[in-house]
């Protein structure tokens, strides 16, 4: 995830006193089940790519802005962005500060077969879409909906105080529901 | 913003060229959108918030009918031209997952742009301005109707697509919505009650609108005294009693029950279906009731074409009390034995569109006059109009169901939920106000109950419509008022 553009147009914001920007880009695949068809035209497979920050200005005068920016403001449009930004500041107090650089604890955040099927390996789904099929069919139910998902993300956060943290993380999630009635799933690092 | 749009160059037909060399069929979603909002509490901006979202998204279907979809946040056409292949090879790679088979209709291709006059105001809009003026509104509501915690929100959502198809379709069309909400919160330590009011308009000068702004005064001024009132109310007996409920439960009725029970892509299982394909002809209603979906030009859930390109159709769901048409899309139609109305919706370019509602409405034939305006009737006026009417003839005690504020329904059985905002028993010589109840049955006991209508349709219930996990803006209404007869599958209170 390419931030250069941004941090630089914020360092060089001479109005801008401090900041906080926490930004994601994301690769994510899905799959729906509506009424026991599978990925079809209204749940199709779906791959999709995103990157985005939420961000928090402390501007001289004390006012703040908050919102987010999406991928052409942060790579292509920074300086016109924070323009924007001042465009929509307010008064508070209490939202005018930023964290400051602390130890990161250690946390398992990433598993590969979960950022294999987040970018496009369909063989865990595969599976898991066959077992559920079986289940299905061993317990008579006459329908079943259901979603499945595997979302590999890089996401960093940094302040002008010097916090600078990154972390790549996977998640994957599925549930499903019969009858419209019963239901079950699961969302965990690892599918 | 739309502009990014137009600007997309030849990109649209390079896709298009690329898709069919792939030897697929090309669906692509263009969109661009920003939305900001102000919120006031206690005589000040609470929140201020602005954001914009723009990307496209890319369809495939391939000569088996499998199909993927495949997004990215942004419009260029060296980073969508990779994002194409990735989504053929998806369409091709679900034929390990057994994926469902879409077969393609054909469809005339469309080329057309619908860009409101209002759309170029929204950039004029200052923030600044909008806090101040939401502060003098909380000021106005305040004197009018001293008492209750308040709270302003006013939104802006131009959200603006382009959509093209391998058949050569290229439309564009911008969506322009705005809404001022109020919520009054009863101060008391014991039980609170929020009662919510809004107004929309497509025009974000709405808020020095004169019009739109003692409209929302006047609705704001009766939830404030109502979320003042509803503590000391008791709670109204469970049971099943003549109804009178006003035209936004009318328009929850019409779009939880009847709307998505007539959603195509749902009728494996709906109970307006019978083997997949609409029941068209059967009774579901008395014969002076319809039930219409319609796109209006102006309303907050305006949408001209769908993300599919199609130009969207009025649809008649009920017809004088008999299923008539569906909401369909060019992939639910066929299987569905019902014409393509291009009823389908999506949040996004990162969605793949659903049949869905844009406004739908309850249509009462010979509906009553009543005077004046909605807003001029509470209880008391709506207990004159059922009394010139003969209603207390009928039925010497009525129950008044005033507001929506949420349900759900299973289209498989048809039973719905829903809730109000206040609940008043009517009678010649006594109003009561109770707490608000549930609202529950079958909705083809609540269609069939439908006996009388007083005043001329209002359609401006606002909703927000959630179905697949997708959030868009959805409105309806009926007329002011609808009487029904008591049914044994119609109740208030209970638990959900």
């Amino acid at each position: 995830m390419n931030l250069d553009l941004l941090l630089e147009a914020l360092a060089a914001a001479p109005e801008v006193r401090a900041w906080s920007v926490g930004a994601a880009e994301r690769r994510r695949l899905s799959l729906g089940v509506k009424d026991r068809q599978a990925g079809g035209p209204h749940a199709p497979i779906d791959l999709a790519e995103s990157c985005a920050a939420r961000y928090l200005l402390v501007w001289t005068d004390g006012k703040v802005s908050k919102g987010s920016w999406e991928r052409r403001q942060i790579q292509r449009d920074a300086e016109r962005a924070i323009a924007a930004a001042r465009l929509h500041a307010y008064d508070d107090p209490d939202a005018a500060q930023v964290a400051e650089p602390a130890p990161v604890p250690e946390v398992a955040l990433f598993d590969p077969g979960a950022a294999a099927m987040a970018s496009g390996d369909t063989t865990l789904l595969a599976a898991r879409l066959s077992e559920i099929r079986r289940l299905v069919a061993d317990a008579g139910f006459a329908t079943w909906s259901g979603a499945f998902s595997s979302t590999l993300s890089h996401t960093r956060i940094v302040t002008s105080a010097g916090l600078d943290v990154a972390e790549r993380a996977t998640a994957t999630a599925w549930h499903v529901s019969f009858e419209g009635e019963l239901s079950d799933g699961r969302a965990a690092r690892a599918p | 913003m739309i502009e990014d749009l137009s600007a997309l160059g030849d990109l649209p037909q390079t896709l298009v060229r690329r898709a069919r060399g792939a030897g697929v069929y090309l669906v692509w979603r263009a969109q661009a959108r920003t939305v900001r909002r102000v919120v006031v509490r206690d005589r000040r901006v609470e929140e201020t918030s602005a954001s914009s979202v723009s990307g496209i998204g890319l369809q495939v279907f391939d000569e088996d009918g499998a199909t993927a979809l495949a997004s990215r946040d942004d419009l260029l056409p060296d980073e969508a031209l990779p994002l194409l292949d990735g989504a053929v090879r998806a369409a091709h790679g679900g034929r390990s997952l057994g994926v469902h088979r879409a077969s393609l209709p054909a469809l005339p291709p469309t080329h057309a742009e619908e860009v409101p006059e209002a759309c170029r105001h929204f950039p004029d809009l200052s923030l600044h301005d909008v806090g101040r003026r939401l502060v003098e509104l909380e000021e106005e509501w305040a004197r009018r109707t001293p008492g209750p915690a308040l709270r302003l929100a006013f939104g802006t959502d131009l959200d603006a697509w382009r959509v093209g198809r391998s058949d050569g379709t290229d439309v564009l069309y911008a969506m322009p919505r705005c809404v001022l909400r109020g919520a009054a919160t009863t101060p008391s330590a014991g039980a609170r009650h929020t009662v919510a009011t809004a107004v929309f308009s497509p025009d974000p000068r709405m808020l020095w609108d004169p019009d739109r702004i003692a409209l929302f005064l006047r609705r704001a001024e009766t939830a404030a005294r109502l979320c003042l009132a509803l503590p000391d109310a008791p709670t109204h007996p469970p049971g099943s009693f003549p109804l009178v409920i006003d035209y936004a439960l009318a328009k929850g009725l019409a779009h939880e029950a009847f709307g998505h029970a007539s959603e195509a892509d749902a009728f494996r299982s709906s109970i307006l279906a019978r083997d997949g394909r609409f029941r068209v002809g059967d009774e579901v209603g008395p014969g002076h009731v319809s039930i219409v979906d319609e796109t209006l030009l102006g309303d907050h859930a305006w949408q001209p074409f769908s993300p599919n390109g199609l130009p969207r159709r009025r649809t008649t769901i009920v017809s004088r009390g008999r299923l008539h048409e569906a909401l369909s899309d060019p992939w639910s139609a066929a299987e569905a034995g019902v014409a393509v109305t291009g009823a389908e919706r999506a949040e996004s370019y990162r969605h793949a569109p659903v049949p869905r509602m844009s406004n739908i409405r309850i249509e009462v034939e010979g509906a009553l006059p009543a005077p004046g305006t909605f807003e001029d009737h509470g209880p008391e006026e709506v207990r004159d109009l059922l009394a010139r009417a003969g209603v207390f003839r009928r039925h010497p005690r009525v129950v008044f169901l005033s507001g929506y504020s949420g349900g759900q329904v299973n289209t498989a059985t048809g039973d719905f939920v829903f809730n109000c905002k206040a609940l008043y028993a009517l009678s010649q010589d006594a109003i009561a106000l109770f707490r608000p109840a549930i609202f529950s049955g079958s909705m083809f006991g609540a269609l069939q109950s439908i006996r009388e209508a007083f005043g001329p349709l209002l359609l401006d219930a606002l909703g927000t419509c959630g179905k697949w996990g997708q959030s868009v803006p959805s409105s309806g209404g009926s007329h002011w008022f609808l009487v029904l007869d008591p049914h044994p599958a119609v109740r208030i209170g209970g638990s959900a």
